[in-house]
């Protein structure tokens, strides 16, 4: 009966306090009042010192709190039966919250002295407020359970949220590199394909011109030699088809030659011996008998021509690379703005290596290239896979070994590895090398961002193909990429 | 004029450039005789013949990128050899980066650094001035290269000395 006498507060608070309330007004001993609140009056407000106390007959007061931030928040609700100021007026402590009435109420409110009395009087009345009161402690120690579970599930998804936002946050970040390192080749790629078509105009009028050179200069030494009694034309074209000597064996001729004619300077005769031994033989029948100052004199005239020859042919060999070198910048910076066209990928793969030939100087390129289709790629992007994968692969051999390019197709692929000679990838970074912002180079390379291979990975995505790494048995580490036919 | 046992080397392995480099430097070849190599182990070889023979070498014009080695790793390594301390080096680059420049300078004691493309004006030049202070710090009779090299210094160079020899 007594451990249930709380619940029945708990079921109908309102019966107890209508009673209480009876008993209140009946007695003679209590100086009580009822008072009535209108919405929005205050019963007490927040650090206030609380003489009396409240019991709830009627309405809804809602308990409210300043935060340390100044906001205001609502602690609870209490409903007719419940006490109104109960802790402070026990405890003699400021009131913790500010009681407001959220709807008209009506409240008993009593006085330390009445409420003392009602506790200690012997009848009925004693026991109610004994109900009352433990009835309103198991109330709000219900509250404060249910406020921890909330709590709990509000860490909890507050939590998740944070957990979500940080990964989101992260994305964006690398969403944002990348894009910045996308830019960054797009204004290159761009920059790149101006400088190629600049430079294309004086290249193409160089060739021209030295083809023009070529077609002239055999009709000016014919003018000048009209019976070919001086050879000239001979010797123009000696130039023009230089096969350069091995270099010890023309040092013993020079030797040779220079014991011969000592009165020759040795400039003179380091050119001429840089000829074809049929050549050095032609030479020394035109020269043989002849005095000292007339033999200087024609061997200058050969020279001249033979120089004129082939520095016309690197003239020419020279604007030939110049004009390779700007049409596979053209071709590999195409400005293709993002769209698929049917392309070789070998053709990529050269003008990317020809590119990169600086690079590769001191790297031996081994091409293994079998026939494959042509596939729909987007040529500018491709470039930057092979561009990214071969960077890495001179990263790692520091630029000397070994590079073995191969391609191949099947029903479904076309296939390219690229295998180089150095260390290989090691197994604790193996799984981490396509993430953003991996990168095992310093500060001082020039895209050392660590976003080469995950973007290279992103690019093949987009063409529904694939990039797989491995370190082969032979040594180094080999990249293949599959690009659906 | 008096062929002397300096010799002149330039190390290239793009014969087109080396033509162009050799060309350029041919006024001086009457006195400095020329030497070319097409790679780093031809210009090792170049040199080990040449120090044997007794000659000397007072000027290195090496391109920085080579098949198999680079330009500033064999200045050094050339600097390395004692018979190598006074000759004068020339690095021709198209692309050595800062790094690798200061290195050159300070473990090969590179002397002149220059950029392609280059003009003929300038590449004689820096090789006339080079030669000359080569000339001025190891040869005893100085005057056979006044002719072809800066005669100024050279006299200036020669009153010098004969001061000091006098006193």
């Amino acid at each position: 009966m007594i451990l249930n006498f709380a619940k029945n507060w708990l079921q109908d608070p309102s019966r107890i306090t209508s009673q209480i309330a009876k008993y209140l007004e009946a007695s003679k001993a209590f100086d009580v009042e009822v008072l009535e609140f209108d919405k929005d009056d205050v019963f007490f407000n927040e650090g206030d010192f609380n003489e009396s106390v409240f019991i709830l007959l009627e309405g809804t007061v809602q308990l409210s709190k300043k935060t340390p931030r100044g906001r205001n928040i609502t602690v609870d609700w209490l409903r007719p039966g419940a006490f109104v100021g109960l802790i402070s007026f026990v405890t003699g402590e400021p009131v913790l919250t500010t009681a407001v009435a959220a709807s008209p109420c009506k409240a008993i409110k009593m006085k330390e002295k009445d409420f003392l009395e009602l506790q200690r009087s012997r009848d009925e009345a004693a026991q109610l407020a004994q109900q009352l009161i433990i009835g309103n402690l198991i109330d709000r120690y219900h509250h404060v359970v249910s406020v921890h579970v909330e709590l709990e599930s509000i860490n909890d998804t507050l939590e998740r949220e944070r957990n979500h936002l940080r990964e989101a946050l992260k994305q964006l970040e690398e969403t944002q590199h990348r894009l910045i390192s996308q830019e960054k080749m797009a204004t290159l790629g761009q920059l790149v394909a101006g400088i190629a078509h600049e430079i294309n105009n004086p290249a193409a009028a160089m060739l021209r011109a030295s083809d023009n050179l070529l077609e002239y200069l055999p009709e000016i030494i014919h003018k000048a030699d009209p019976d070919q009694g001086h050879h000239y034309d001979k010797f123009f074209r000696l130039g023009l088809q230089r096969v350069l000597r091995d270099s010890d064996q023309q040092r013993e001729k020079l030797k040779e030659w220079e014991k011969e004619y000592p009165d020759l300077p040795r400039s003179l005769l380091r050119k001429v011996t840089s000829m074809s031994d049929d050549a050095l033989t032609f030479i020394k029948e035109q020269i043989g008998d002849k005095p000292n100052a007339s033999r200087r004199s024609e061997l200058e005239s050969m020279i001249l021509f033979y120089e004129s020859g082939y520095f016309l042919r690197n003239l020419q060999s020279s604007t030939k690379r110049i004009g390779e070198i700007v049409s596979s910048l053209k071709s590999y910076s195409r400005q293709d703005k993002g769209k698929y066209e049917k392309a070789d990928l070998r053709d990529g793969l050269n003008d990317t290596l020809l590119l990169l030939s600086n690079r590769l100087k001191k790297v031996d390129v081994i091409l293994n290239f079998s026939d494959i289709p042509p596939i729909d790629i987007i040529t500018g992007e491709i470039n930057q896979v092979w561009t990214n994968i071969i960077i890495n692969a001179c990263d790692a051999m520091e630029d000397r070994g070994e590079l073995v390019i191969s391609c191949g197709h099947d029903d479904r692929y076309v296939w390219v590895s690229i295998k180089d000679s150095g260390p290989g990838i090691p197994s604790s970074v193996m799984s981490e090398i396509f993430k953003p912002n991996f990168t095992t180079k310093q500060q001082n390379t020039s895209f050392g961002l660590g976003l080469g291979l995950s973007i290279s990975q992103q690019i093949l995505q987009k063409h529904g193909g694939k990039i797989r790494v491995s370190n082969p048995e032979e040594g180094g580490a080999e990249f293949k990429i599959y690009l659906p036919v | 004029m008096e062929r002397s046992d300096i010799f002149i080397l330039c190390i290239e392995d793009e014969q087109e450039v080396l033509d162009a480099v050799v060309r350029d430097l041919e006024k001086l070849e009457e006195q400095f005789p020329i030497e070319t190599a097409n790679s780093a182990e031809e210009a090792r070889q170049v040199v080990e013949k040449l120090i044997s023979d007794g000659k000397k070498i007072g000027l290195i014009v090496c391109d920085h990128i080579l098949p198999g080695d680079n330009g500033v790793e064999l200045l050094i390594e050339l600097h390395k050899d004692e018979t190598l301390h006074s000759s004068r080096k020339v690095l021709l680059t198209g692309q050595a980066g800062l790094d690798d420049t200061v290195r050159a300078l300070n473990e090969a004691r590179l002397h002149h650094y220059i950029a392609k493309p280059w003009t003929r004006e300038e590449l004689l030049e820096v090789a006339v001035k080079l030669l000359t202070d080569f000339v001025i710090e190891e040869e005893e009779n100085i005057l056979p290269f006044m002719a072809t090299l800066d005669a100024e210094k050279i006299s200036e160079s020669i009153r010098t000395r004969r001061s000091i020899s006098d006193e």
